[in-house]
């Protein structure tokens, strides 16, 4: 007696290809959104920096740190922020120019790129809230 | 017409068998009769003819065999036992819907109906509401949502059963008159012995196989008794190897009765079903002042919910001095108050976006739970007579969405503008909506992969209570479980999204004291969203194509 198939519903390759799809998109999203832009950068090591400053001049490096306070401005020039790396190590000192600052207030978080200048001045190119 | 060979069910693979190797021939253009004690196997020797249970043998439809119930589309109309029909529509209008899904002429659609509801004696009904018809008059509207597809068979469940004499003569006589001038074969379950002689060919099951098929007379005959009425007494009288050996020594199984194939006429295109559903679905909801009332009430009340705890509008925040002007003292105490006021402002903005989150993540529930698994035996019967189960997945998907869209966007607005919530409007409405209409849509998978609409609920309402723990937002979360939870958590992305549209805000600034923690952007918290919708969407379609006949 040959079995019949009983009525039974497709279950279509294509259902298990789109999830998979849509994990994998899922998986690039979540990635890519842990990620920044800075990510092609070095981290600056802070402690190396601020034992020999002078090792690393010229260098561009990405920053990720929180505004602990503000220890100079000056109109039309910038302001010099005392910053907590998330990576640890004690307070950097880093200018930020009028045209890249905007409205910085204590406790803010930013992702920097910075570039170390003559005599250890770490001179902020860009930076981004998150 | 309709015949089996050898066919059986297993209750569970190589289990026990309520139907045994049965088969069974039909007469075309008559009127036949399945009978049997209650419990023998005549609902089951149906069904799995029609291909709605799991079966073994054979199914032949006018000498075609017959591998699914897909096949049998347009040329065979199932009855059920009790009228499948929205109790919101009038009679006209379940007529007319169900020839919609299934005819594509206009002209013919017209003829069709007066010709079905004159037939069916509810001309004077046509306007009066199903749930208002008399159980006769169910019954009868029961055969004319099947006449529509102008099937060449038709099976009734026990059609008759629990009517009055007089209703059940009615019906049978409607058959009749079906059989004389349009030619149409009707399989019928009945109880009623006494009803045997409107019937020209009768099969009579007995302990899950066939031990008679013929006319009443032969029945009668081969049975020993004088009337109908002593059948299952004699049946009774023997075992179940005695009439089984009586009937393949009496019965002519080479016999075949002639029958010309059909084909099944040509369906309305996928999209016109959908418009078809998406309308009687408008119209159910209109209708339905329960449960547009709740819906209204929801999505009113739940903004208003929220709005009590910030009714003053959200607190200004001041900043700390960012150079030091003053003693380390006065420092220390501006930093700590700061601090404190800070604490206790991102604290009431992060709760309140994430109790907007929560709310629509239950209206996203209400939206879903029930739309598919309340109306799943409609469903299966529209199916069987040819609706698309892509169709009928879309016309769900596209009407509760577009209530989450109206629940996510009056949340927006409305909590926006009392609350003053601050942050570009846009992205905030993008990501709240799509909160609301991803939660609605996997809601809406588990009313179509759950046959109980009590199941469905209830996994959602559950769903929706693990949200605020497994979102990390109010509890902190193990280290190791925060990202493995997160991705899944439709109220932490509403809420990351919403809050990371408020960056450039001092209450942004104010959680970020504390907090290092990555805050999704509003695109990606979208993006996300839009990935879960997508995968509420799949399962709904895999749902929608799964059988389930309860």
């Amino acid at each position: 007696m040959p079995p019949l198939k009983p009525a039974k519903p497709r279950k279509p390759a294509s259902i298990l290809i789109g999830f998979s799809l849509l994990f994998s998109l899922l998986a690039v999203a979540l990635s890519s959104g842990c990620g920044d832009n800075f990510s092609d950068l070095e981290v600056l090591p802070t402690e190396s920096y601020m034992k020999k400053p002078g090792d690393f001049l010229g260098n561009t490096y990405t920053i990720r740190a929180q505004i602990d306070s503000q220890v100079k401005w000056e109109k039309g020039v910038g302001r010099i922020l005392a910053v907590l790396p998330e990576s640890g190590g004690s307070r950097l000192p880093v200018f930020v120019p009028d045209e890249v600052g905007g409205n910085l207030h204590i406790g803010q978080r930013y992702e920097m790129r910075a570039r170390i200048e003559a005599g250890g001045l770490i001179y902020v190119e860009s930076l981004r809230k998150y | 017409m309709l015949s089996c060979k050898d066919l059986s069910v297993e209750l569970s693979a190589g289990g026990t068998r309520i139907l045994d190797g049965a088969s069974a021939r039909f007469k075309p253009k008559a009127l036949n009769a399945v009978i049997g004690p209650s419990g023998c196997g005549k609902t089951t020797l149906v069904r799995a003819m029609l291909g709605l249970s799991s079966r073994l043998g054979e199914v032949f439809m006018a000498g075609e065999l017959v591998a699914n119930s897909e096949a049998l589309r347009g040329k065979l109309a199932f009855v059920p036992q009790f009228s499948i029909a929205q109790e919101r529509l009038s009679v006209e209008e379940a007529l007319r819907t169900a020839l919609d899904l299934c005819v594509v002429d206009v002209a013919t659609k017209q003829a069709r109906l007066e010709e079905i509801i004159k037939r069916i004696g509810l001309d004077m009904h046509r306007d009066k509401r199903v749930g208002g018809l008399s159980g006769g008059q169910l019954r009868r509207l029961g055969l004319g949502l099947e006449l529509v597809g102008d099937p060449q068979c038709m099976v009734c469940d026990e059609v008759t059963s629990g009517l009055d004499p007089r209703s059940e003569d009615q019906i049978l006589t409607m058959l009749q008159g079906l059989r004389d001038e349009r030619e149409k074969t009707f399989i019928c379950i009945i109880h009623n012995l006494a009803k045997l002689n409107f019937f020209d060919w009768i099969t009579v099951v007995f302990e899950g196989t066939v031990v008679f098929q013929g006319g009443l007379d032969a029945l009668l005959e081969y049975f020993e008794i004088p009337d109908a009425l002593h059948l299952y007494d004699q049946l009774n009288a023997h075992s179940i190897k005695h009439w089984r050996q009586r009937w393949s020594a009496a019965s002519n199984e080479a016999a075949e009765f002639e029958a010309s194939p059909t084909l099944a006429p040509p369906l309305p295109s996928a999209l016109s079903q959908t418009w078809t559903l998406s309308k009687r679905r408008a119209l159910l909801f209109k209708r339905d002042k329960g449960y547009w009332m709740l819906t209204l009430g929801i999505t009113i009340g739940f903004p208003l919910l929220v709005t009590i705890f910030a009714m003053d509008g959200l607190p200004q925040l001041r900043g700390l001095a960012m150079s030091a002007s003053s003693g380390f003292v006065e420092q220390a105490q501006e930093n700590l108050r700061y601090r404190i006021d800070a604490l206790e402002s991102a604290s009431l903005v992060t709760g309140l976006i994430l109790f907007q989150v929560i709310l629509l993540t239950l209206m996203g529930s209400n939206n879903g739970a029930r739309e598919i698994a309340g109306e799943r035996n409609l469903y299966e019967k529209e199916r069987f007579a040819g609706l698309r189960p892509r169709s009928y997945a879309t016309s769900k998907l596209l009407f509760t969405s577009a209530v989450a869209i109206g629940q996510g966007l009056w949340m927006t607005l409305f909590v926006k503008y009392v609350c003053d919530f601050p942050g570009p409007l846009l992205p905030q409405a993008l990501v709240l909506i799509l909160s609301c209409v991803s939660m609605t849509a996997i809601c809406l998978a588990f009313s179509a992969i759950f046959s109980s609409a009590d199941k469905a609920s209830l996994l959602s309402v559950y769903l929706v209570g693990f949200q605020l723990p497994l979102s990390g937002v109010v509890l902190a979360l193990p280290e190791v479980l925060v990202w493995v939870c997160r991705p899944f958590i439709n109220a932490y992305w509403g809420w990351a999204g919403y809050f990371g549209s408020m960056i450039d805000s001092r209450f942004y600034d104010a959680y970020r004291l504390e907090s290092s923690e990555m805050i999704p952007s509003p695109m990606l918290a979208c993006g996300v969203l839009c990935l879960h919708f997508c995968v509420g969407a799949a399962l709904v379609f895999w749902g929608c194509h799964q059988k389930k006949v309860t």
